[in-house]
């Protein structure tokens, strides 16, 4: 795709572009060795997926497309399930669909970006449709919704560029207003805890209790900072009450007890951070600009994803923007630019490669070639019968396969005996 | 560490005195401790009297003796270097082609068991005596043996084509630990146990791990890590640390079993979509409930579409349905996911459906209800309804009557609304036309002397029509004193002959502004055909008039235009005759100009274009046009005929008499014949995309105009009398998703412009559907702006129905439930290649039920049906996991039995023979009882079709000797009955 791409441009770039190309082929291979790219031969026909959520039935639900629909993904296929009646659009860019939520009656929620919000039913066809209304407090404070979150009293809270609203079950409306200036800010990222709601905005994290009455803004840097240092672009509240952030310039702890901020972490300090999502108990996956990176919590450290321990993030080419592990452990993430990725299954199984030095050609020893008889004798040689005869390796000790992967531990049964 | 060339493929290693024996399909060789070099050893084969043969399994027993399982020729017991072998089952194998030693190993007892590629498992007992034969009784679930091992309790693991069995150690019989349905491929290669008692199986589509109180078998692929799935038969090792290794076709592999985690959540399985005859109707509402889905009684297809929701490898995922009611036995659903019935009969069904993970762990069924309906008038509730519905009828016929009169009186209404609004609309535009073109009209009613004037009739006299009032003698006071008489004259003799009146006149308008106005007009008639009053129209023409007379003045110039003009220019008498021509006509036409002068219009006009002509030259001087302009022929002198664009019009004197016409004629010949060959062109077009059911489309993003080519209009049943659609109109041609799709696609064309190709759905007026396939393009402007998309788009309804209908043509037989012909031959050719690969035998079974017609004869068509069906459940509860039965039609089935040699064959079809004689349908007074004739065959190097053929030949033959007997045929075309 890439070549032929180039091939439309102007060849005066031409050596610049086939080094970018390169670079770009390298964190390709790099990223598909545990990712797995779901795209348009599945039928998946955006490159931006904002949103990904599972249903009470186990499907997955894909937003982000700029043709006003969601995705059913079944495992085979992607189906289009328009937001938008036909009528309301010829040729025209319909918004993109963006951030869902499927809530506890198993209704989806759709965000779109510009369009206002979507609910779907049980058919997946449009319920209700959320309108910004000027003057009209009963509608959405912005047509331009970002995020959604239902807290435990099945209350589901909408965040807009233009304030936040809540939407109560019987399905009123109303909006919520942040601070005392009229203008409202962003909103990013919402979550809520036993008796209060924290609020990721574009000016710092509000702490809502008692329905608004009372609010407190905390504020990332101290006032006078750059503007855009105190933007909270996602938050995840963690067992113990406290909240990590992501921000504009990295990842930061917050500790309500104290109501202060950790010290940034020195990874990734000043990237983006879109997406938070707490792994299994002890990990925090958290999706910026370049790639995600896991955190142990417990020591606030990165975890490596290779063997070396060279690198500390996967997909770092790609800017995500939605993290999921779905209810068959698998972990997805959606990107701004480039579409789906599935965290591909671990690798449990080692070839010959694995006992071969680094430098041999494994044709040498006839990796790929049908293996008819095996024996290991009392020297702990490995002997490899074939077509081609017989070789023997030394196994040893060495060489183990990289069990690596995305897997949520938790799931999983960790050997047969257990 | 090392390597060591060898003639054939390695079969077996083993160590031995510290040297490895290495067993080829080229015979057995020995490389001893630290020489390079592998030597042959003939030895134990010298006693057959072959050297270097084709050596499949290799052990060693305790007292230090190799084991050797030969191709074809048994297998024999030799201590290194005594040089007295012990031979075993020589005989037996000799028999069968193909047959061969393929397992071998000491039990823990001293014995040595032998299993065999096709005559299955031996036993020779520790005095080297063979003991015997293992048998279709003991459990064992085939005579294919690929290997075999004993576990570490001292029972033994027999690998055979059809799953794993274990004989418990004091046990006779064998039971079956896994069987070929539940593993990734019934082929097993090999057995091993791992330190925590799980068993390990390789397959030739995948591995599987067995834990002891697990209920299903964990299946590893490719996608898990593994360099192939296909493993090979007994490479497979544990080592020192306990780690496996096991050979695949595409390299090895190794593992840790302890190590190895699986996915341990069974997934839930979705309805992903249900059609009746191709008609999709709303999954959501059948999940997790009673409601049935109801079929139609007319509906001949149902379609579930299923997806197990486990996304850690979705291509792995399994799923597995049944008919609860037609067909309790489940079924292993193809990669399209999906179940289809056909033709249900009335009735309720359940239908269940399991999916597997992508490690073969399967999840709880998900239940979709059908009920087949019964036609309404068959049901007792709807014969009551009838009744009430007749008795109702006659009681609300009036009140229906009534609610139609009502209903068309309001329609009437409504009717003459709209006509009164569309009158007041035309007459509003009527207005306008006259505003804009200087005219007014008049409406005068002799009577009562009084006249309605139009708005442009007030404007032209230059009055306020509130303080005016408009009669002939107002009209009469404001024409020019000159004019009045006149005027009143002709208006009067219009009136008493009937005649239109037409004239120029001249009107004095209230501001003192002299204005020359055309005037026509005509009496009207009432109903009894007396004249009631006049009617007419006023053009305003003092700038025309007043150009004509300017143009009069200046006729030098007029002449010297005429004279140089570039097109043809003539003048010509009322009557036809040419007055003045100028150069450029005598060129057109090839005359002189004196030869035109002598010579009338007619002569040279092309005479079908004569009539025509004529005709607008009378309207144009009977004043009814202005001027006509046409595009004719006229004739040269050489006889040929010139294309000419001909625009005529009429000079008046100065009393408005016609003085002559002035004509222009432009040679276009030269376009005309482009013209008329884009047209035969686009005509040919036309229809050959009428003929092909396609047609295009452009579409102008800056304008947002869109045009069709005519094929479009009848594809999409537009009456082309509505004019080209707009952008909006095409896509509501088009289906929801298929809108949306378009418009994401144009929009994407629009941005990156490469070239779109996609599917649309459309519902037309007629409510038919339509899937059209579409390609579209943009051309751009040298500024790289969009300026224009076009597509191509193909009526692919017929193409794609029948695509689906093969498709989805089911696979079974809806009588009995096995699979039909077209399945047979599908499934039947891939697995005779597959056995072909693998170098194993393919047999068939051809059967029949003997004197079937008399039993639907006497017994009649619904115990017949019963005693297929009773035959057909008796058959598939008796075969293996890879065996297809099918019913080919009538009474007549197939059985494939792939992995089996003639031999199995035969014990399979005598088994079913003694099966069939067992069925009993019930029936009063006495049951009915069948026999079934058998033929078999096996592959030989044919097609299926062969296979098939020869075994219904040895069917025939099994007719012709008797029936109820099993008949070979043999490669060499004879037919052999078997021993029953």
């Amino acid at each position: 795709v890439w070549q032929r791409r180039m091939s439309h441009r102007n060849r005066t770039g031409r050596q610049l572009a086939s080094g970018l190309l390169l670079l770009l082929l390298a964190l390709t291979v790099a990223a598909s060795s545990r990712f797995e790219r779901i795209g348009v031969d599945a039928g998946l026909d955006t490159s931006a997926v904002y949103g990904v959520a599972q249903d009470a039935r186990g499907f997955l639900w894909v937003g982000g497309s700029s043709a006003g629909v969601v995705y059913r993904y079944d495992g085979t296929q992607f189906l289009r399930f328009p937001l938008f009646a036909p009528a309301s659009g010829g040729i025209d860019s319909v918004p993109d669909s963006g951030t869902l939520l499927v809530d506890f009656d198993d209704r989806l929620w759709a965000a779109t970006w510009g369009g206002g919000l979507f609910v779907l039913g049980a058919d997946r066809q449009p319920l209700h449709h959320y309108r910004h209304r000027e003057g009209d407090d009963g509608s959405l404070p912005g047509d331009r919704v970002q995020a959604l979150h239902q807290d435990s009293h099945g209350i589901v809270w909408a965040g807009t560029t233009d304030g936040l609203a809540r939407i109560d079950r019987d399905g009123s409306l109303a909006r919520l207003s942040l601070g005392n200036t009229g203008s409202q800010p962003r909103v990013w990222g919402i979550v809520s805890g036993s008796d209060r709601l924290w609020v990721g905005t574009s000016v710092g994290l509000y702490e809502v209790g008692d329905n608004g009455a009372s609010q407190h803004l905390h504020r990332v840097g101290a006032a006078g900072d750059d503007a855009r240092g105190n933007e909270i672009r996602s938050l995840v509240r963690m067992p113990d009450g406290s909240l990590w952030v992501g921000t504009r310039y990295g990842l930061r702890h917050f500790d309500p007890g104290t109501s202060r901020f950790g010290a940034p972490l020195d990874v990734p300090a000043q990237l983006q951070v879109n997406a938070l999502m707490v792994h299994d108990d002890q990990h925090l996956l958290v999706g910026t600009q370049a790639g995600i990176y896991r955190l142990a919590v417990e020591s606030r450290q990165f975890v490596p994803t290779d063997r070396a321990g060279a690198r500390l993030n996967s997909l770092g080419g790609f800017d995500i923007r939605a993290l999921l592990v779905d209810r068959s452990g698998v972990l997805w993430a959606g990107s701004r630019n480039s579409g789906l990725f599935r965290a591909a299954s671990p690798k449990q199984f080692g070839t010959v490669r694995d006992f071969l030095p680094a430098d041999a050609a494994p044709t040498d020893v006839g990796a790929d070639t049908s293996i008819t008889a095996l024996h290991v004798d009392p020297e702990d040689v490995l002997w490899l019968g074939s077509a081609e005869g017989l070789t023997g390796i030394l196994p040893g000790q060495a060489g183990h396969v990289d069990i690596g992967g995305w897997t949520a531990s938790s799931c999983r049964a960790s050997s047969p005996a257990s | 560490v090392d390597g060591v060339q060898l003639p054939g493929v390695v079969t077996g290693l083993v160590t031995l005195d510290g040297s490895l024996w290495i067993a080829t399909e080229r015979g057995l060789f020995r490389r001893q401790a630290g020489e390079a070099h592998a030597s042959a050893v003939d030895a134990p084969f010298r006693s057959l009297g072959v050297s270097a043969p084709s050596v499949r399994a290799l052990a060693v027993d305790r007292h230090g003796a190799l084991l050797i399982g030969l191709w074809g020729r048994g297998a024999l017991r030799w201590l290194p270097d005594t040089g007295h072998p012990s031979h075993w089952l020589l005989d037996d194998l000799g028999d069968v082609p193909g047959d061969a030693v393929f397992a071998i190993a000491e039990s823990p007892d001293g014995s040595v068991w032998i299993g065999t590629r096709y005559s299955g498992l031996h036993r020779v007992d520790a005095h080297g005596r063979e003991a015997f034969t293992v048998d279709g009784g003991s459990g064992l679930p085939s005579d294919s043996i690929a290997c075999l091992r004993f576990a570490v309790d001292g029972s033994l693991l027999v690998c055979t084509d059809n799953g794993v069995a274990r004989r418990a150690r004091d046990s006779k019989t064998f039971e079956v630990v896994v069987s070929g349905d539940e593993l990734p491929s019934g082929l097993v290669t090999a057995v091993d146990e791992d330190s925590s008692g799980a068993l390990w199986v390789t397959t030739k589509a995948g591995l599987a791990r067995l834990v002891a109180d697990a209920l299903q078998p964990v299946v590893f692929r490719r996608s898990d890590g593994l360099p192939g799935n296909e493993f090979n038969r007994s490479a497979f090792t544990t080592d020192l640390n306990g780690r496996m290794f096991a050979g695949t076709a595409s390299g090895l592999a190794w593992f840790d079993p302890l190590q190895v985690d699986h996915n341990p959540m069974s997934p839930h399985t979705a309805f992903t979509r249900i059609e009746i005859d191709g008609r999709e109707v709303d999954a959501s509402l059948h999940y997790d409930t009673e409601r049935p889905l109801k079929l139609p009684r007319d509906a001949l297809r149902v379609t579930v579409n299923f997806a197990a929701l486990d996304f850690n490898d979705p291509s792995a995922n399994r799923h597995r349905y049944r008919l609860v009611g037609i067909d309790d036995e489940w079924r292993l659903a193809s990669s399209l996911r999906r179940a289809t019935y056909t033709h249900l009969p009335p009735g309720d069904y359940r239908l269940e459906v399991i999916g597997s993970n992508n490690h073969g762990l399967w999840g709880e069924p998900a239940v979709l209800h059908l009920r087949a309906m019964a036609a309404w008038w068959e049901a007792p509730a709807g014969q009551a309804g009838i009744a009430t519905v007749l008795l109702l009828l006659f009681g609300i016929l009036p009140l229906a009557r009534n609610a139609q009169l009502r209903r068309r009186t309001d329609e009437l209404e409504e009717t003459v609304a709209r006509r009164t609004a569309e009158l007041l609309e035309r007459r509003l535009s009527l207005e306008e036309a006259q505003r804009r073109a200087g005219m007014g009209s008049f409406d005068w009613d002799f009577a009562s002397n009084r006249a309605i004037w139009s708005a442009g009739l007030y404007r032209i006299l230059g009055v306020e029509p509130d303080s005016f009032e408009p009669s002939l003698d107002s009209f009469l006071a404001a024409v020019h004193p000159d004019d009045r008489d006149a005027v009143a004259h002709r208006l009067q003799l219009a009136a008493a002959s009937s005649t239109p009146y037409e004239g120029e006149l001249r009107l004095i308008r209230a501001d003192g502004v002299l204005r020359r106005v055309h005037a026509t007009g005509g009496v009207i008639h009432n109903q009894n055909g007396r004249v009631i009053g006049m009617a007419g129209t006023l053009q305003d023409v003092t700038e025309q008039s007043d150009m004509l007379s300017a143009l009069r003045n200046s006729e030098e110039r007029f002449r010297s235009a005429f004279e140089d003009s570039a097109v043809g220019v003539a003048l010509l008498s009322t009557q036809g005759q040419w007055l003045k021509v100028n150069p450029s006509l005598c060129r057109i036409v090839g005359y002189s100009e004196r030869e035109l002068l002598s010579m009338h219009v007619g002569q040279i006009t092309a005479p079908e274009d004569i009539e025509g002509d004529q005709a607008l030259q009378h309207r144009l001087l009977s004043g009814d046009i202005p001027s006509y302009s046409r595009e004719m022929r006229y004739v040269r002198r050489d006889g040929s005929p010139v294309w000419v664009d001909l625009t005529a019009s009429l000079v008046r004197d100065e009393k408005g008499l016609p003085l002559y016409l002035v004509t222009q004629t432009q040679d276009i010949d030269e376009r005309k014949r482009v013209q008329s060959a884009l047209q035969d062109t686009l005509a040919r077009l036309n229809e050959a995309q009428l003929i092909g059911r396609s047609g295009d489309w452009a579409f102008d993003p800056g304008s947002g105009a869109l045009s069709w080519s005519p094929s479009l209009y009848v594809l999409f049943e537009r009456d082309p009398q509505r004019g080209r659609p707009t952008w909006h109109e095409h896509l509501a041609c088009f289906d929801d998703d298929s809108r949306a799709l378009l418009k994401h696609r144009v929009a994407t064309l629009l941005v990156d412009g490469e070239p779109q190709e996609y599917e649309l759905r459309a519902t037309l007026p007629s409510g038919r559907s339509m899937i059209v396939h579409t390609r579209a393009l943009a051309t751009r402007d040298n500024r790289g702006q969009v300026v224009r998309v076009q597509g191509v788009l193909q009526d692919v309804t017929e193409r794609k129905r029948m695509d689906a209908e093969l498709r989805s043509a089911a696979e079974t037989d809806f009588l009995t439930g096995t699979y039909n012909r077209r399945f047979l031959f599908d499934a039947g050719t891939r697995e005779l290649a597959r056995c072909r690969r693998d170098g194993v035998p393919f047999s068939a079974i051809a059967m029949d039920i003997d004197h079937f017609k008399r039993i639907n004869d006497r017994y009649g068509h619904d115990a017949g049906d019963q005693v297929l069906v009773a035959l057909a459940r008796r058959i598939r509860d008796g075969i293996r996991g890879n065996d297809m039965f099918a019913r080919l039609g009538g009474e007549e089935f197939v059985l494939l039995l792939p992995g089996s040699p003639v031999a199995t064959a035969v014990q399979i079809a005598e088994k079913f023979r003694i099966f069939a004689s067992d069925i009993e349908v019930p029936y009063e007074p006495a049951p009915i009882r069948i026999t079934v004739s058998f033929g078999v065959a096996t592959d030989e190097d044919g097609s299926l079709e062969t296979v098939l053929k020869r075994a219904d030949e040895a069917l025939y033959d099994a007719k012709q000797l008797g029936r109820n007997r099993v008949c070979v045929r043999r490669a060499d075309d004879v037919t052999v009955e078997t021993a029953g």
